[in-house]
């Protein structure tokens, strides 16, 4: 037990960090496939961190796309303007999203169902529509030239630290808690269980984790805007989500990599078409939504999720 | 006089314009067995939603241990020793009935313990292993524990809700109908294991009965509910003879 883990903390990042060296030769991958690599596993997190809360705690939530921007625009505020390094911008990064999931949490998780819902998609057009207005941040033109400090090395090795600790907590506890208030939230209560405190928790976490994709993306792609952190982009992440399995964690995560990387062999299909390459935007969310009604008919437990057992 | 485990003085719950419960009060010693009947929508689960908080009184006071309960929140009375089952079953559906039972048993480690594979999170996960296995043995559940909950047959569900129930380690129990869609011979086996359940487990039970017949032999004592008061107290005997109760189930074919 004790030395499987040793294995695993030490064997983890020593092969990403070698997987690394070949991955970002540029004379065996083509900047192309690294770009779909990592983003892969930027997305991978953000699904994972939507999946904590909506798929494990039961609390749907369509403001994951607000937490990640807060994650992206303070770290590369603070590696632009400061010159912070990355290690401690991510950290701040990490922290201050954790703070805005606790201050939305405590009002919000008193709503329930629809209504919460509303209120974190209310709050994700809040901090979009706050950036825009912020010259600091760049306003409608966003941050540009934030220095290029993510790899296939960083993203993936905190994909494999989200999801330890996420699934770490799934199989004990506090898992089981976060469980049992998706199921019954009254029955819960009585069973002992704050779960006011524990929702809270849950919607902090699920913050901290959206906020550590962000970071990593702004440090990715170089440049942060308000629009790559729109509705639509929650709704992606939730698309994530349902289609690798809500609640195991480990669905969302393949469910994250295939949504980033479906479009892409899309892109090469459309790039044949002259007209359809025109409407790639309205292809896209075409396929996603097909995509998502294939699902929702065919396989509503998504891909690695459990059929419910019929009582 | 020994102060008792559970003091209700003066409960009134309204909803909207219904009276649902009215300046009820009665006292429950410790390691009593009460019985609570009356037709349906006397107010028999709205008075459990009141001791255990999930419902709030207009008017009135609970105590629990000579403790003022009142403005407690229901987690916290749970984790003072009340414990409750559900009329219309409250399992957790799509967990497995192992987990069902270790999820009422709190948090004994730290959270960031399982992260970490901390030695503590190991020795209390062990534990509460062999206490689930212990209470779900108890029950005749042990076979069923690593199936979803919502794939038991009827009678173990309810079983499963007793049992969580009892993994909270209560000092009270409230049991909301247990019998109910049971056959009667089901329904008698099961208060012959709530019999010897109070005596293993020090347990004070308050039980809400539909069905005159199956407490008679168990409760040593019973409080009549109509319209959200109380209308008779006394010996099962006393109850079953007394004119108020036998009007109010009038038309009702339960009591025998
Ligand atoms: N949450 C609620 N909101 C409105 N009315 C309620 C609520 N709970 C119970 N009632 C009403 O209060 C009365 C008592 O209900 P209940 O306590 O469930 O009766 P019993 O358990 O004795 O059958 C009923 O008329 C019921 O409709
Ligand atoms: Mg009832």
């Amino acid at each position: 037990m004790r030395a499987k883990n040793i294995i695993l903390v030490i064997g983890i990042p020593f092969s990403l960090w070698l997987i690394n060296h070949f991955i970002s030769n540029p004379s065996i991958f083509s900047p192309y496939i690294l770009q779909i690599i990592v983003l892969m596993g930027i997305n991978a997190i953000l699904a994972v961190s939507w999946d904590f809360i909506s798929g494990v705690t039961g609390q749907f939530s369509i403001g994951q796309a607000g937490f990640m921007a807060i994650g992206a625009y303070s770290s590369a505020f603070l590696t632009l303007k400061y010159k912070v390094p990355f290690l401690p911008a991510i950290l701040f990064a990490l922290i201050l999203s954790a703070i805005a999931g606790f201050i939305v949490g405590i009002p919000t998780l008193r709503l329930r169902g629809d209504y919460l819902a509303i209120a974190t998609l209310g709050f994700g057009e809040i901090v979009r529509v706050a950036i825009l207005n912020m010259p600091s941040l760049g306003g409608a033109t966003g941050l540009k030239g934030i220095p290029i400090y993510s790899s296939f090395f960083s993203v993936y090795l905190a994909l494999a630290i989200t999801l330890w600790f996420c699934l770490a907590l799934l199989k004990s506890q506090p898992g089981r808690i976060l469980l049992s208030i998706r199921e019954d939230e009254i029955a819960s209560q009585m069973m002992g269980i704050d779960v006011v405190k524990y929702k809270v928790f849950a919607f902090t976490f699920s913050a901290a984790l959206a906020g550590l994709a962000g970071a990593l993306y702004a440090h990715w792609t170089s440049l942060v805007h308000p629009d790559s952190f729109s509705f639509m982009k929650s709704i992606e992440i939730i698309l994530m989500g349902v289609l690798g399995g809500m609640g195991t964690i480990y669905g969302p995560a393949v469910g994250g990599m295939l949504i980033t990387l479906l479009p892409e062999g899309l892109r090469l299909l459309l790039e044949q078409n002259p007209l359809l390459y025109q409407n790639k935007d309205f292809v896209r969310m075409l396929f996603f939504a097909i995509l998502l009604l294939f699902f929702i008919i065919l396989r509503p437990q998504g891909i690695f999720g459990k059929r419910e057992a019929k009582g | 006089m020994k102060e008792p485990i559970l003091r209700v003085e003066g409960i009134t719950v309204r909803f909207g314009g219904l009276v649902a419960l009215k300046e009820v009060t009665f006292s429950v010693e410790e390691g009593e067995l009460l019985g609570i009947i009356g037709p349906n929508g006397a107010g028999k689960t709205t008075l459990f939603n009141t001791i255990t908080g999930a419902v709030s009184p207009e008017k009135g006071r609970i105590y629990f241990q000579g403790k003022d309960i009142t403005s407690l929140p229901p987690h916290k009375r749970a984790r003072l020793g009340i414990a409750r089952t559900f009329q219309n079953l409250r399992l957790f559906s799509r967990l497995t009935v192992e987990d069902n039972i270790k999820l009422a048993m709190g948090l004994p480690y730290p959270a960031f313990a399982p992260l970490f594979s901390l030695p503590s999170y190991h020795k209390m996960e062990k534990q509460m292993s062999e206490s689930a296995i212990a209470l779900l043995k108890t029950f005749h559940l042990y076979p069923y524990r690593d199936r979803i909950a919502s794939a038991l047959p009827y009678g173990e569900r309810k079983r499963l809700e007793i049992a969580r129930a009892l993994a909270l380690k209560p000092k009270l129990l409230l049991l909301d109908e247990p019998t109910a869609g049971l056959s009667h011979q089901e329904a008698i086996s099961l208060m012959e294991e709530l019999k010897e359940l109070r005596k293993g487990f020090s347990l004070t039970i308050i039980l809400i009965e539909h069905n005159m017949r199956v407490v008679m032999g168990y409760c040593g004592r019973l409080i009549t509910l109509n319209y959200g008061e109380i209308i008779a107290e006394g010996t099962p005997e006393e109850i079953a003879n007394n004119p108020a109760v036998l009007q109010a189930y009038l038309g009702e074919e339960s009591l025998c």
